[in-house]
């Protein structure tokens, strides 16, 4: 089964907000995949269009080459982990992991072993109404293990967990990618995805921002922002500006450069005589990129605010 | 359909509140039948065949369980809503309209034995009572439930809360909200019941034969309406099973706008 999860011009309007606009992307087998963006890009509106619990205005969501709403089995295709809150409090762990199973004709003896398997066997018998958040997203995490599936799809995982957990957490994901799996994890922490991530999907108001692999967007990132510290400030800003660099004093003596690389910052001061006393690159961690990404976006709005102002 | 049916009466079997509402079914049914002849007493100056209906005050119980059955019925999907634990039922079976049945199959399947047992136990702990308070023969020879009268009014009974119970469920569907579901639903059948004795008769016809309350016919077994609030005792407005039938329909309708919203809206 080609265990791909993809999205052509997927749209949605909640009203006259466009949540999701014209989205497409494609997420492959074998490797972590993250889903990014600020709180309220549209990463959970566009799980639950993929997942078949929300309509699209327009475009499609596949997942195995179909349709959610037209597999027969789906939990045996895709495993979601959507907020943790989607447990009935009164019903025990075990007891939700027994219907779940039921209505999708999978073995009662898996109950169990996916208990165990995310260390909740002691607590199977307990009401969930007393579990912490932790607990929840484990159980949360069993469900979607439930079908043995080769699509899981998380909305959050970290979420409640403690810093024990999400270590557990990041090796359950990697090995489960490692078997083959279609991993697609949601989160507005980059930093979070940096150690689990091979591949990162952004988006910002419901469009997509970047689909790179990790290291790629690190690479772009290292070369965006630089500061300098040197004693003819001036100078090196007109010379770099000249260049096409963006650059602005953040102080008596240093300097922020953005769009160039460091190499040819280098390159040019030296040329012209000039003095570097220091120069420190930023934007070399995955969370550098994903502000430079999101920033984006919000430089695309008040652009858009600025329009709205001259017209009215 | 065998999985959801199987996922859906596990869901109902682990849910406390359904057996609770179960419960108290039952209690309300036997406990007023229990009580009846404290409540109702025979003109004892009756001479020839007394006027009262015996079989449908030993059934009065069912204004309360009915109450109770309400509750089943809004349990069963309201705490969906609440707790979003409806994401994990229709990611698990997206065929929504499928789910909607089973759970009105199940809630069927537990509501009927049920309320079955609790109305044939309601009419035979209600007889010694209404003996006590001056049911006796001549006026009102001694029934029991093999009289076909009696055991039509006993099975109705428990098919009429049943009705009641996929109203609420119909209901919960369509507004999401457990307060909301519970008092729309006492509202269409306590309503009417409470207007009663504030409309004409013409609209009082009117009611008696086309709100969900129209089902109570079917414990009639003198041809006559028990009176409600210190009103008359009127003719029969609508036949028993017609009666019945109405109130089932009133559940079906509830079910069938929550299937055409269920299957558009977001989850």
């Amino acid at each position: 089964m080609d265990a791909t999860i993809e999205t052509h011009g997927l749209t949605r309007r909640f009203g006259s907000t466009l949540a999701i606009d014209d989205l497409s992307f494609r997420v492959r087998p074998g490797r972590v995949t993250g889903f990014v963006g600020p709180n309220g890009a549209g990463k959970t509106t566009t799980l639950h269009l993929i997942l078949g619990l929300a309509a699209a205005d327009a475009g499609t969501a596949l997942v195995a080459g179909r349709r959610y709403r037209e597999l027969s089995w789906p939990l045996t295709v895709v495993g979601a982990l959507l907020d943790a809150g989607s447990i009935h409090p009164g019903r025990t762990a075990r007891d939700h992991l027994l219907w779940l199973a039921q209505s999708n004709r999978i073995a009662v003896g898996r109950v169990d072993e996916v208990l165990r398997l995310v260390g909740l066997s002691s607590a199977a018998g307990r009401p969930t109404r007393g579990f912490s958040l932790g607990m929840r997203q484990r159980l949360g995490l069993a469900a979607a293990l439930l079908g043995d599936p080769p699509v899981l799809i998380l909305d959050e995982p970290g979420n409640g967990l403690d810093p024990e957990g999400i270590q557990w957490m990041r090796a359950l994901l990697r090995s489960l990618a490692d078997e083959g799996r279609t991993v697609f994890v949601s989160s507005h922490l980059m930093s979070e995805l940096e150690a689990t991530a091979d591949h990162v999907i952004a988006i910002g108001h419901g469009r997509l921002l970047a689909d790179a692999s990790v290291d790629e967007l690190i690479a772009s990132a290292a070369d965006f922002r630089t500061e300098l510290r040197t004693p003819d400030a001036s100078g090196v800003m007109a010379l770099l500006a000249a260049d096409g660099a963006i650059v602005s004093a953040t102080g008596r003596d240093t300097v922020i450069v953005e769009g160039l690389a460091t190499g040819r910052i280098v390159e040019l001061v030296s040329r012209a005589g000039m003095t570097l006393e220091a120069l420190t690159q930023h934007g070399s961690s995955l969370e550098d990129a994903y502000f430079r990404l999101t920033r984006g976006t919000l430089e695309h709005d008040s652009a858009r605010l600025g329009d709205l102002e001259t017209r009215s | 359909m065998s999985a959801v049916l199987h996922a859906e009466w596990t869901k109902l079997r682990t849910l406390r509140g359904a057996k609770l509402s179960l419960l108290c079914i039952f209690a309300l049914m036997v406990g007023l039948g229990a009580i009846v002849g404290k409540l109702s007493n025979a003109d004892a100056s009756l001479a020839g065949q007394g006027d009262d209906d015996v079989v449908q005050l030993a059934l009065f119980g069912v204004l309360l369980a009915q109450i109770a059955a309400a509750t089943l019925g809004a349990s069963l999907i309201t705490p969906e809503y609440a707790t979003g634990m409806i994401r994990a039922t229709f990611g698990a079976t997206p065929r929504r309209g499928a789910v909607l049945a089973a759970k009105a199959i199940v809630l069927t399947a537990a509501t009927l034995p049920v309320a079955l047992v609790a109305a044939a136990v309601a009419f035979l702990v209600a007889q010694p009572s209404l003996r006590g308070a001056g049911y006796i023969a001549p006026a009102y020879p001694p029934v029991t439930l093999a009289d076909p009268g009696a055991f039509r009014a006993v099975a109705g009974t428990a098919l009429l809360l049943s009705a009641y119970a996929l109203l609420a469920l119909g209901i919960g569907a369509i507004v999401r909200h457990a307060g909301a579901t519970i008092a729309l639903t006492l509202a269409l059948l306590l309503g009417p019941f409470i207007a009663h004795g504030l409309l004409s008769p013409d609209l009082r016809r009117y009611f008696d034969e086309a709100s969900p309350l129209a089902g109570l016919s079917v414990q009639s077994t003198t041809g006559q309406m028990l009176g409600m609030f210190g009103n008359n005792a009127g003719p029969l407005p609508i036949g028993v099973w017609g009666g019945l039938a109405v109130s089932f329909a009133w559940a079906g309708a509830a079910l069938l706008i929550a299937y055409a919203l269920i299957r558009k809206r977001d989850a």
